[in-house]
């Protein structure tokens, strides 16, 4: 009696741990995400970001997109992930991000991969500070024509300002003849 | 009508004075019932701004997407009314249209007045009236908005002193004819001060006429080039609708199309008013009815233009735009706008029985000036609905603070030029005299069978009838 329990009882752990057994070799592998990020950065000057992607066991993992967010804010009521850049890493799990800073602020920046069927996801996030006070958004006219610039319209200004003096230094001339 | 029936020219010179400068002497009570009326509205217009500056532009219908509405819409019109005057003014002066003289002053206070109630509208559109000192602090010259101040600042003092070049004599006259009359100290004063010594002498004449004429020729280009920097606001951006190479004459002939409209109303307010017929005839509101008629072909023509160029190429965004105004939201308004602004005042002017008719071009010109302020608004807010990103139509309609603002502005406009014409002769009687002795020299001899010229004629004819 004792022994057929026994037996069930080894039967029944062999059974339930058959499947899983099966289930975990089929299962996604965790993966790690590290981010470099310098800590300064210069205004308007392109800066380099690394991220690399291993999984659990250390091995690199290549050709996996990777995404590069910093946070947004749109016309003062949407603010979420807004994404900078997207690489795919290398053989040894590099992806190589550029990013130029346009403001002069302390920047967050985030990592991910998304994950696929036979890898989970992961993500890493960076801070750095970016300094400056260059102005990096300028305008550039097409073309320019010599002598066609703001100099015309004061010099127009200052024609009209002048015969309104003109005009005005009649009326005192009016004042002045009063005893003609 | 044979000259001879024309009167001595000193008789007419004095019944003139005494004719123009009587409301100066005396106010009505009617008078003052209507300036406590304007003064309520402008009131209720003051207490919605301080409404607004408490809460902010969220107590208008403008947000995000449609950042200009009605405020914006107006500043254009009151822009392009006042070309009535001051252009219009010059225009006729420089070609000595004789039939000019009694019509010029009001027009010329329609040009400043209007100046000056326009050019809140943008400080009032801010929301925060303070922000506009940081034109002057951070203004750049590539900016249209800081060519608009300076257009619209060199505009109203050019204005302002050719209003005041041509009042100077008339200014001289209220001195000496109103001094034995009870008239309070201020106005004296008044006067006193802006006659500057005036007593007409040679050299000051002289002084005066050369001032004159520089300011007549130099006002027509800044005021052409100051509605064209008004339409720059619009026009030198990409938005569907105000991506347009013709905006500026456009604006130009909108402006001087409405300002003609204002004139006839003002001169057929104050004619009543103040028992002007003699002076303002028939004559003077048939050819202004003309140069309306003129307008409304210039008008039509670039309507046509207007819908014609884009319609064709259909760029992203003009699709909805023309959509919308011709079969769309706003497409009642577009319909009342080609009704009122452009077929009544075109048939009227057309038929004879119309035109010769003061009441008919007054009904004309009311109709053009509705017009004109629907289509002011037909500019700015149909194309500031056209998202420019991928989201749903926005739809504007005025709040409450901003059609009280409008109506106070409206107020203020008939308010201030209401006070004027009862500060100051309402019509140019040192030309009008000049005129009319110029006419009798030619033509006051019995006998002479050469026709007198048409304006004045027809006063002292209507003023015959009348006494006979």
């Amino acid at each position: 009696m004792k022994l057929r329990v026994l037996l069930v009882l080894a039967a029944s752990v062999a059974l339930a741990l058959a499947p899983v057994k099966v289930a975990m070799a089929d299962s996604p592998v965790e993966t790690r995400l590290t981010l470099s990020v310098p800590g300064s950065a210069e205004l308007g000057k392109p800066l380099r970001i690394e991220a690399v992607l291993v999984d659990s066991a250390g091995k690199p993992v290549g050709k996996a997109p990777v995404g590069l967010y910093t946070s947004a804010t749109f016309l003062s009521v949407a603010s979420g992930p807004m994404e900078i850049d997207r690489a795919v890493t290398d053989a040894s799990g590099k992806a190589v991000f550029e990013y130029l800073p346009t403001r002069a602020v302390n920047t967050e920046v985030r990592a991910e991969f998304a994950g696929n069927g036979a890898l989970l996801p992961s993500h890493a996030s960076g801070k750095f500070t970016v300094d400056g006070n260059t102005q990096i958004v300028r305008t550039h006219a097409g073309f320019s024509v010599p002598f066609l610039n703001k100099w015309i319209l004061g010099g127009l200004l200052i024609i009209i300002w002048s015969l309104y003096l003109f005009v005005v230094s009649r009326v005192l001339r009016v004042a002045q003849a009063r005893h003609n | 009508m044979k000259a001879a029936h024309l009167e001595p020219a000193h008789q007419f010179g004095e019944r003139l004075e005494k004719t123009v400068l009587a409301p100066l002497a005396r106010t009505g009570f009617t008078y003052r019932m209507i300036m406590v009326l304007l003064l309520g509205v402008v009131l209720w217009g003051f207490y919605a701004f301080t409404v607004q500056y408490r809460q902010g532009l969220a107590v208008t219908a403008m947000r995000d997407y449609v950042s200009w509405g009605l405020y914006i819409a107006n500043f254009v019109f009151f822009i392009g009314i006042s070309h009535a005057g001051t252009l219009i003014s010059a225009i006729l002066r420089v070609t000595q249209a004789g039939w000019r003289t009694p019509v010029t002053r009001m027009a010329e206070f329609i040009t400043v007045v209007a100046l000056s109630v326009g050019a809140i509208f943008p400080i009032i559109d801010m929301g925060r009236p303070e922000r506009v000192l940081n034109i002057v602090k951070w203004g750049r010259w590539g900016s249209p908005i800081t060519w608009d101040i300076l257009a619209i600042s060199t505009y109203l003092t050019g204005s302002a002193i050719y209003l005041f070049l041509p009042m100077i004599p008339d200014l001289a006259l209220c001195r000496d004819k109103l001094k034995g009359k009870n008239i309070p100290g201020y106005k004296r004063l008044l006067y006193k001060v802006l006659s500057v010594g005036w007593h007409g002498g040679e050299s000051q004449k002289k002084s005066l006429f050369s001032g004159m004429g520089v300011m007549a020729i130099l006002i027509i280009p800044i005021a052409v080039s100051v509605h064209t920097v008004v339409s720059f606001i619009f026009a030198m951006t990409l938005r569907p609708g105000w991506n347009s190479t013709v905006y500026g004459i456009y604006f130009v002939a909108g402006a001087i199309y409405s300002g003609t409209a204002t004139i006839v109303i003002v001169m057929a307010i104050l004619r009543k008013a103040f028992h002007l017929e003699e002076y303002l005839t028939i004559k003077h509101f048939r050819n202004l009815g003309f140069m309306m008629g003129a307008f409304v072909l210039i008008m039509f023509y670039f309507n046509v233009l207007e819908k014609l160029v884009p319609g064709y190429k259909m760029a992203h965004g003009e699709d909805l735009l023309l959509n919308q105004m011709l079969v769309g939201r706003f497409a009642p308004l577009y319909w009342i706008y080609v009704f009122l602004g452009l077929v009544i005042p075109g048939v009227m002017i057309l038929l004879p029985k119309t035109r010769n008719s003061i009441g008919w071009i007054v009904v004309a010109a009311v109709a053009v000036n509705i017009a004109m302020a629907f289509e002011r608004f037909l500019i700015v807010v149909p194309v500031m609905e056209v998202p420019l990103m991928p989201y749903p139509t926005p739809s504007y309609f005025p709040s409450w603070v901003e059609w009280s603002i409008i109506a106070a502005a409206i107020a203020g406009f008939a308010l201030i030029i209401a006070i004027f014409a009862k500060l100051f002769p309402v019509v140019s009687m040192w030309e009008v005299k000049e005129q009319y002795e110029e006419l009798h020299a030619r033509h006051g001899t019995p006998g002479h069978d050469e026709k007198p010229l048409p304006a004045l004629a027809d006063g002292a004819s209507h003023r015959k009838e009348a006494t006979s």
